[in-house]
């Protein structure tokens, strides 16, 4: 048997999805464990888990360095990768949202060059000039993207939005919603066909595990 | 600024002795197995007219094509596929071929990949298009001819995925999609991404039947219970002749004693403006992408003028490079070192030898015959012949440790009577 290879968004994602793999079986006592390790592996089963950063996972997925990638949708609508997305997980939910300062609500449309700070400038991009039609500038950022708006570096931020707490720190609100987020099982092209039997075995656990 | 000259662009890349010869190595034992089939080996120019490949219904989108200009400012491009070149060439020049016409192809195409370096930017692929057939039995000959040439290779791990676009298709125009919708519905089943379908489904008013099977979709891949599974009550013509088809594609590969290597997949929608039947590709431990594709494409041709069925198929020759593990021998070769004023009868030593099909050297650096021994050893040559102007030869077996003093002639098989070749000398030339 060969190994099949699990990646990891660092971070909450992956102890959601390690307890749903521990509870169909697999080995991860390794991971639970503190360490800096990035490679864990369940010879009983014959897989390994890798730990990257989530915007990694869908390269390693895509290229086939990972048959498996656990990571959210955010990541998977800024990366638009070529891999299966069989699983919503439901877990980690929240949304993508256009944020800004109150008196802003709806009238975006009216603002000419309209610009939006984002860590995410494609989803930023897909949803003003495709979705609306609006010409846009985006300003990518790597953080901090609440400050956008607050030091005049932009009008408006797409960013990640769950409890909306620090958007209301800060003075913002949202104002459109781009679309709801949550935490994907995904596969890479050829080992879903070249391992079929295993890998739908584990999107089925998942599938029952997640809908309960 | 980096020094542009020493680098190459991304996406290209040099090819050396070792990694050329598997490449060579590659390229013709899928040539001598396509050729088996009678398919006959063409050319395409590099580059054609954009509108050649920008129409439609082309496979590779507009802005992965390198573009430039003629000498009248129409605008040109490298060729991103064979396919497309070849339907234009059967379409204008191969009015009176009996058909079917079966072509094959090896040669470097072009995308511009906007993308991290490793995605190719130059691809070499070797393939074949079967034109003029709208018979389930080319589908299934072009299937069968990849998959030989995947065995001839030794590749023996492999899948060989078949899907049907028109059973999407069919559904579709059954729903009254328009281009924007199936566009997204399209792409939520190539991702396998059932919530999202489900999603978009959700909001249209169609029968229950239909919508099951597209949210089933993403799932309708294995064995040929699939299409049992997909031909549910309601299906209109199109999805019903799509899933037949399948079957005869299935049933004759089946026949044809490739059943282990294949499965299907209804659920495969790439490229779906371009296919118009059956796709397929092809899939092996080690490489993260598919290493042939192909499917039917009968719409191509009537674009260039003359509509016919046509199906074809397309080997990356790059990631086969990636699991070959076929030997490429490196053939050691003769080392001839001609002393002063024996030069010409050097050549002719060595073009006997080259004649004969032995690799052979000549030693054309500065230096003495020490020199030539450090050269030889250093290189895959195996032997030394140190030829004297006066027809003398020493033979220096270097695997042996062994020496040899001949004649050239001996040596060549021509026995004693052996007059040396008149030196410049001889002849009555002097030196300045």
């Amino acid at each position: 048997m060969r190994y099949l290879t699990v990646a990891l968004a660092k971070g909450r994602l992956a102890e959601l999805a390690m307890d749903i793999f521990i509870s169909i079986g697999m080995d991860c006592s390794e991971m639970k464990e503190k360490s800096r390790k990035l490679i864990f592996t369940d010879e009983a089963n014959k897989m390994k888990f890798i730990l990257v950063k989530a915007s990694d996972v869908p390269t390693y997925v895509e290229y086939g360095a990972a048959d498996i990638g656990i990571v959210g949708k955010d990541t998977l609508l800024e990366e638009n990768r070529n891999i299966y997305e069989m699983v919503d997980l439901g877990f980690g939910a929240c949304s993508m949202c256009v944020c800004g300062r109150p008196e802003l609500k709806g009238k975006l449309d009216e603002i000419a060059n309209l610009k939006v700070a984002s860590k995410y400038p494609n989803i930023a991009r897909a949803y003003f000039q495709d979705k609306k039609g609006q010409t846009i500038d985006i300003i990518k950022l790597n953080g901090s993207v609440e400050l956008g708006p607050l030091v005049g570096l932009s009008d408006v931020i797409v960013d990640i939005v769950e409890t909306g707490a620090t958007l209301h720190e800060n003075g913002l609100d949202v104002l459109e919603t781009v679309c709801p987020l949550s935490a994907r099982f995904v596969v890479n092209k050829v080992s879903m066909k070249m391992e079929r039997e295993r890998i739908m075995e584990m999107v089925k656990a998942f599938m029952d595990k997640t809908t309960n | 600024m980096p020094d542009w000259k020493l680098h190459t662009p991304n996406g290209v890349s040099d090819v050396l002795p070792g990694e050329c010869a598997v490449k060579k190595d590659i390229e013709s034992t899928i040539w001598t197995v396509f050729a088996s089939f009678g398919y006959k080996e063409i050319e395409s120019p590099s580059f054609e007219y954009y509108d050649c490949y920008s129409s439609e219904k082309g496979q590779i989108s507009q802005e992965k094509l390198y573009k430039f200009f003629d000498e009248q400012g129409r605008i040109l491009a490298l060729r991103p596929d064979f396919t497309t070149s070849i339907a234009r060439m059967t379409a204008t020049k191969g009015q009176n071929l009996q058909l079917p016409v079966r072509y094959m192809y090896t040669g470097s195409v072009f995308r511009a990949e906007h993308t991290e370096g490793v995605r190719r930017r130059e691809i070499t692929q070797s393939g074949i298009e079967l034109i003029g057939s709208y018979s389930a039995k080319a589908d299934a000959e072009v299937i069968a001819a990849a998959m030989e040439a995947m065995l001839a290779l030794g590749i023996e791990e492999f899948s060989m995925e078949i899907g049907q676009v028109a059973f999407f298709n069919g559904l579709v125009e059954q729903l009254g999609l328009d281009g924007e919708m199936t566009e997204k519905l399209r792409e939520r089943i190539d991702s396998k991404d059932s919530q999202g379908i489900k999603n978009i489904v959700d909001k249209l008013k169609i029968e229950e039947n239909i919508k099951n099977v597209m949210i089933d979709l993403p799932y309708l891949f294995g064995d040929a219970s699939i299409i049992e599974r997909a031909n549910v009550a309601g299906l209109n013509e199109t999805s019903k002749v799509a899933l037949d088809n399948l079957k005869s594609i299935y049933d004759l590969l089946t026949l044809y004693g490739f059943e282990k290597y294949i499965s299907l997949d209804l659920g495969m929608l790439q490229s779906i403006d371009y296919y118009t039947g059956s796709i397929f590709k092809c899939y092996t431990y080690g490489v993260g992408f598919p290493i042939a594709a192909g499917g039917r494409y009968d719409n191509l041709m009537g674009s260039f003028g003359s509509p016919k069925g046509a199906v074809g198929c397309a080997i990356g020759i790059n990631r086969i490079m990636q699991v070959y593990k076929g030997e490429t021998a490196d053939v050691p070769s003769t080392l001839v070192y001609a002393e002063r004023n024996a030069e010409g009868l050097g050549y002719e030593l060595a073009s006997n030898l080259r004649v004969n099909g032995c690799l052979t050297e000549m030693y054309i650096s500065g230096g003495g015959f020490e020199e030539s021994e450090e050269y030889a050893r250093a290189t895959n040559n195996t032997c030394i012949l140190r030829v004297y102007p006066d027809g003398r030869l020493t033979v220096y077996d270097l695997e042996r440790e062994d020496t040899i003093d001949t004649t050239v002639n001996e040596f060549l098989g021509y026995g004693d009577a052996f007059e040396p070749e008149p030196t410049p000398q001889d002849l009555g030339f002097r030196r300045m």
